[in-house]
């Protein structure tokens, strides 16, 4: 029951909001899930947020916290209501051809065992670990259990004897862990194991949904096989680490600015999409490198597309969704004191150093390939390169921009990642052994996601395509 | 038309097969760990240092031994244990501290060495969760 108080009620809450404020015009089936899938990452987002500001202001979680966010969700369901709006979508949906049915079907139904067996295995890791990975009881459940059972001395999660536990990494996935934890008033690991499950589940359910919206269903079933058949994925949303979440957030953030490109409410998708990039920020460090990736590749994409004044336009409704999460995010930089381990006795010399060290280049990329080609992807980049090879590039292509935000968007994370190994003042092959397979996992459902939006769909393919009206 | 057909009917063989072929393979490994009903290392630590936590939780920090020393990772990773069952006490490697706990690989560790560095044993929680307080400077 508390448990049901604590996540499916916000849940629930913030699918309604979204269903009044996002323009209501998807296929019922995908928009459903798609909605859904947006709604556990802001629910689990921003109730972080709120639950920080708090703990912040008025010390430990109380029961008038309980209360206050159940009313506060409540109350912006009419506001929703107020603003909803009916419009319809340019959807690119693609219903098959009847003789196209007997491949849907079979899809189907072998893509409902697969995500059995997927959701089956993942319990049973839950269940035979179910305080993760190294890095979760190292540092994400670690502050959990800090956060929740200081009480009043909150801070002590960031003592500078912690120094070991990336004191200064935002607190999303944690806080979700104590706002459950406070709601049950116990610690029990179903907290922990729910937040890693609602992250990983919604990443596929999101990334099968959003394509079957933008694509075809085909399309979104074949995608989502790819993500939950690539083993590290699963291993990765087991360990409860959080990124899968980021990786959730930066997928999210992708679909919506894809969905804005055919809506006529835009501003609305950008708003949204704001929020989940400002909370990709709040997941991680590496969200942070995202949010600026973000702007710098949408500035590049709008204003050679359609001028520096559609930029300012789509960055003043991005910044609305993306300023409440900044705002917590610059309160917890500035406020609780902690540095990072990669710039702690960092000097401009050491850096031009290790710039000017071309070894680390040949280190770094090797490591990228070798890791990239051999652990995440061997199989999938081999039958993805047919499939591209033999369907080809989709003709009829509305997006464009979203296409060139998304692969600039991997491009620059990519380099973002590459610069920081350059410069890590860790041991370089030891900080490349535990940490590159999950800066590979951030972006990987949205290296699937690009992959399909530029592919052709076997319906175009087979030229059996019937457009919605 | 097809070869078109025989084209997709091949790319959805592969990806089936292939996603079908790495869950299983997943599920099949865990339900063999599951079957062998082994316990998780967290969850062997919070047994080992239950009762040590309930004596020390009304201190905010503590010191931290153990003769993990040998291996790094193996170092590393049972101090992060300890710290995790043990939080919000904190635990500060060294000797240092008023109490100091020491976790060992046996469970009836040398104690002598740490007697020699004004150490004394304070309390023997047993499965080699050792207290020992400090004495004089």
């Amino acid at each position: 029951m508390l448990l049901t108080i604590s996540i499916v009620f916000p849940v629930l809450c913030a699918y309604i909001i979204l269903f009044f404020f996002l323009p209501r015009q998807f296929p019922r089936n995908h928009g459903t899930i798609l909605n859904l899938s947006f709604s556990v990452g802001l629910t689990l987002g921003f109730t972080s947020c709120t639950c920080f500001l708090w703990l912040f202001f008025f010390g430990s979680l109380s029961a008038n916290y309980q209360v206050i966010e159940n009313i506060f969700a409540v109350i912006l369901i009419p506001v929703a209501f107020y603003t909803s709006k009916y419009q319809k979508l340019d959807s690119c949906n693609q219903d098959p051809g009847s003789d196209f049915y007997i491949y849907l079907r079979i899809l189907s139904i072998s893509s409902l065992i697969i995500i059995f067996c997927f959701i089956f295995a993942f319990l049973l890791r839950s269940a035979i670990n179910p305080h993760g990975w190294e890095d979760a009881w190292g540092m994400w459940n670690l502050k959990a259990r800090f956060l929740f059972r200081s009480g009043d001395n909150w801070r002590n999660t960031f003592s500078n004897f912690l120094f070991w536990t990336s004191r200064d990494y935002p607190l999303l996935v944690p806080i979700s862990i104590v706002r459950i934890w406070s709601y049950l008033n116990n610690e029990s690991t179903i907290a922990q194991i729910l937040v890693a499950a609602l992250f990983t589940f919604s990443t596929v359910a999101l990334l099968i949904s959003s394509l079957s919206v933008i694509r075809s269903r085909i399309t979104g079933l074949l995608a989502g096989l790819v993500l939950v058949g690539s083993r590290y994925f699963l291993k990765t949303g087991a360990y409860q680490i959080a990124d899968i979440p980021l990786g959730f957030y930066i997928l999210a953030t992708i679909v919506l600015f894809s969905l804005q490109e055919r809506s006529d409410s835009k501003f609305r998708f950008l708003i949204v999409a704001g929020a989940m990039a400002g909370l990709a920020a709040w997941t991680k460090n590496e969200g942070i490198l995202f949010l600026l990736v973000v702007f710098v590749v949408r500035m590049i994409v709008i204003s050679s597309n359609r001028g520096i004044m559609a930029y300012l336009k789509e960055l003043a409704m991005f910044t609305i969704g993306v300023f409440p999460i900044l705002a917590v995010l610059i309160l917890f930089k500035l406020k609780i004191p902690s540095t990072n381990e990669l710039y702690t006795g960092q000097s401009i010399d050491t850096v031009l150093a290790r710039l000017t060290d071309f070894s680390r280049y040949l280190i770094i990329g090797k490591s990228f390939i070798v890791f990239f080609y051999d652990k995440l992807a061997k199989e999938w980049l081999i039958i993805l390169s047919i499939y591209f090879f033999l369907l080809g590039k989709a003709k009829k292509n509305i997006n464009s921009e979203s296409i060139k935000t998304a692969f600039l968007i991997v491009l620059f994370m990519l380099g973002g990642y590459f610069f920081i190994f350059l410069i890590t003042p860790l041991n370089l092959p030891w900080h490349l052994r535990t940490s590159i397979w999950r800066l590979f996992l951030q972006i990987w459902p949205t290296i699937i996601f690009s992959f399909f939006l530029v592919v052709s769909t076997p319906e175009e393919f087979l030229k059996k395509v019937h457009f919605q009206p | 038309m097809k070869s078109k057909n025989l084209k997709v009917f091949f790319l959805f063989s592969a990806i089936i097969i292939f996603s079908f072929h790495n869950n299983l393979q997943a599920l099949q490994k865990g339900i063999e760990r599951y079957k062998r009903k082994e316990l998780d290392q967290i969850t062997i630590y919070e047994e080992r240092f239950v009762e040590l936590k309930e004596f020390l939780q009304n201190h905010l920090v503590v010191g931290y031994v153990s003769d993990y020393d040998d291996n790094s990772d193996e170092d590393g990773i049972a101090y992060s244990m300890t710290q995790y069952v043990l939080a919000p006490i904190i635990l500060v490697r060294g000797k240092k501290r008023n109490f100091i706990v020491g976790n060992f690989h046996s469970a009836k560790p040398n104690i002598k060495a740490y007697e020699t560095e004004n150490l004394s044993l304070y309390r023997d929680f047993g499965n080699g969760v050792i207290l020992f307080q400090r004495v004089g400077n």
